[in-house]
């Protein structure tokens, strides 16, 4: 059993991997897709966090968990806030169609081909040879002890400021949202 | 066939076949468990408001003729087949994606959030320790609150969809609720993690089962943090008194009014595996897991079947217990009016778990006995009875408008005076 377990451990990807991985990647290129195509600025959040979400499905499956959890904490709690935007920006009608006009679809079009292009060069320059899957991280490790260190030394300063800056928004959101003296 | 076979050996290792075990246990019993919760909490309604409650229905189902009414206890089956055979409505004004998508993310979430409970502690099998979990990912505590962050969609999405007045009012109010009571829940595990030194769920069980007088439940250390963690867990399943979604005086039934059938039984399905989640955190969290007696160190930490059992049977217990707690609270207390469930969540559970979170950071640093955190959350008690009401007052709210015809008619006064 022992010499069975180490198989599995030196061998990370079961044949549920792939499988797996592209039931996940299609949900998070289908849902994208989506949400270029929808019309209804709440459908499209919902969209949204079912990119996330699969995005985060394949963090879990490469073990970096931590970060699948706060890509869930994070961004999935942005999509609430998010509809919560749309919701009030749009506070006459919160079903409102968006219709883009021809000018924006060429300019978006530009730039999703600009960002394409970057991608591929980046990934045609990029280390890992033959476009290989990217070595999961090994089952086990203490990520989160490990990157707490790494922010509190290596990073600490770069985290310092994010926090002074996170810091500043909710004084300042607080200002703003103060009630006015009558 | 060959390859199929050794490449299935090599998967199917003894923890894998635990977990799937694990995983088709729980979930069928929480979803049967869930049937009978419903019958419980409309037994408990009823002893709260002195009635019999449901006692009719028995097993025969009208097939065989019994003496006995079994207590009852044949409504949960009864009540499922009506749902399930009721007419599927959807009404014609609905965003239908949307409409169809919100009890998949209620149900959804509810059925992996459990991943890390470690029902049975650990397990000797040969010369391996196996841990009795559906999964065990090393985030281990993070990782429900990162389910739960997904949780609330079930609500905003469904009240939205339904294109109702009521509906996308108890939406907002999800909403708002749900962003304000993750931040002293997560602060709450925060605490726990950091007095544990781990995340991993089954670490936290076994620190508090060790025994002595360093080691024993969080809940003597912490007491005041696991009012705050009970009562966050309380308005993240939007259990009274903060069911503030569906409120149905006031409401109608807020984000489910026009669901109906199976769509409507999924979102109560969720609400109740969501509180069995909960009630299953608080108790790993808080009251040692599967751990029997605090100060004792009763159990051992690794054992064999017939201990896992136990251990399961313990922790069972407890869930149990603190689900009968949940019901007991929803028939006691009224319901929470908005801007009072606001103010408890930012003005004073948020203070006090971040007070206590640096206050445990000093101890923990310090490396001093943990009766320290006993007298911290006492201080902080103190303190917030002493500071709470030198604090600046909210707007006035229930003003008296004197208004014709009403109690605080300007009609009487003027009566009064002549």
């Amino acid at each position: 059993m022992i010499v069975l377990a180490q198989q599995v451990a030196s061998h990370p990807l079961s044949p549920m991997q792939p499988l797996l991985f592209y039931v996940f990647a299609a949900l998070t290129v289908g849902s994208a897709w989506a949400i270029v195509l929808s019309q209804n600025i709440i459908r499209m959040a919902v969209y949204l966090l079912t990119t996330l979400a699969g995005v985060a499905a394949i963090y879990f499956m490469l073990n970096a968990e931590f970060l699948a959890a706060i890509q869930l904490i994070v961004y999935a709690g942005g999509t609430l806030i998010l509809i919560v935007f749309g919701v009030m920006l749009t506070s006459k009608n919160p079903f409102m169609q968006l219709v883009t006009s021809p000018l924006e679809r060429a300019l978006g079009l530009f730039i999703a081909a600009s960002v394409a292009v970057m991608a591929m060069v980046a990934l045609l320059n990029s280390p890992v040879p033959g476009g290989a899957a990217a070595p999961a991280a090994p089952a086990g490790h203490d990520h989160v002890a490990r990157i707490g260190r790494a922010l509190l030394s290596d990073y600490l300063v770069p985290f310092e400021l994010a926090a002074v800056l996170l810091l500043v928004v909710m004084v300042a959101a607080a200002y703003m949202a103060r009630r006015t003296q009558r | 066939m060959q390859d199929i076979i050794s490449c299935l050996q090599s998967i199917a290792t003894p923890q894998l076949i635990a977990h799937v075990i694990v995983i088709m246990v729980i979930a069928n019993l929480m979803l049967g468990g869930c049937a009978y919760l419903i019958l419980l909490e409309r037994k408990v309604a009823a002893w709260t408001q002195d009635r019999i409650g449901p006692n009719r229905v028995n097993f025969s189902f009208g097939l065989v003729s019994l003496k006995s009414k079994h207590f009852g206890l044949g409504q949960a089956l009864v009540d499922g087949v009506k749902l399930l055979v009721k007419e599927d409505y959807d009404p014609p004004q609905v965003d239908k994606i949307l409409f169809y998508l919100a009890p998949v993310f209620a149900v959804g979430t509810a059925l992996v959030g459990w991943a890390i409970i470690p029902w049975g502690g650990l397990m000797q099998w040969g010369d391996q320790t196996l841990v009795i979990a559906a999964a065990d990912i090393n985030i281990g505590i993070i990782y429900p609150l990162a389910i739960g962050s997904l949780a609330v969609y079930g609500v905003v999405v469904g009240g939205y969809a339904s294109t109702n007045k009521y509906s996308f009012l108890g939406a907002l109010r999800a909403t708002a609720q749900m962003l304000s009571y993750e931040i002293p829940m997560s602060l709450c595990v925060l605490i726990i993690i950091l007095m544990s030194g781990t995340p991993r769920a089954e670490d936290i069980a076994v620190l508090q089962a060790a025994g002595g007088l360093h080691h024993s439940w969080n809940i003597l250390f912490q007491p005041l943090l696991a009012v705050i963690f009970f009562t966050c867990v309380l308005a993240e399943c939007n259990r009274a008194p903060f069911d503030l979604a569906e409120s149905e005086q006031e409401l109608v039934g807020g984000y489910h009014t026009e669901y109906s059938s199976m769509k409507w039984a999924l979102f109560f399905l969720g609400e109740y595996m969501h509180m069995i989640t909960g009630s299953a955190m608080f108790a790993l969290l808080f009251l040692g897991g599967w751990d029997l007696l605090p100060f004792l160190g009763a159990l051992p930490a690794v054992g064999g079947i017939g201990l896992v059992l136990l251990k399961f049977a313990i922790f069972a217990g407890k869930v149990f217990f603190l689900l009968f707690v949940m019901m007991w609270i929803r028939w006691s207390l009224p319901r929470f009016r908005f801007d009072q469930l606001m103010r408890l969540a930012w003005r004073s559970l948020i203070p006090m778990t971040l007070i206590l979170l640096l206050a445990s950071g000093v101890i923990v640093y310090l490396r001093l006995s943990p009766w320290y955190f006993l007298l911290a959350n006492i201080a902080v008690f103190v303190g917030g009875l002493f500071v709470g009401p030198l604090l600046p007052q909210g707007p006035p709210v229930n003003r008296r408008v004197p208004l014709a015809g009403s109690r605080f008619s300007p009609l009487v006064e003027v009566a009064a005076k002549g």
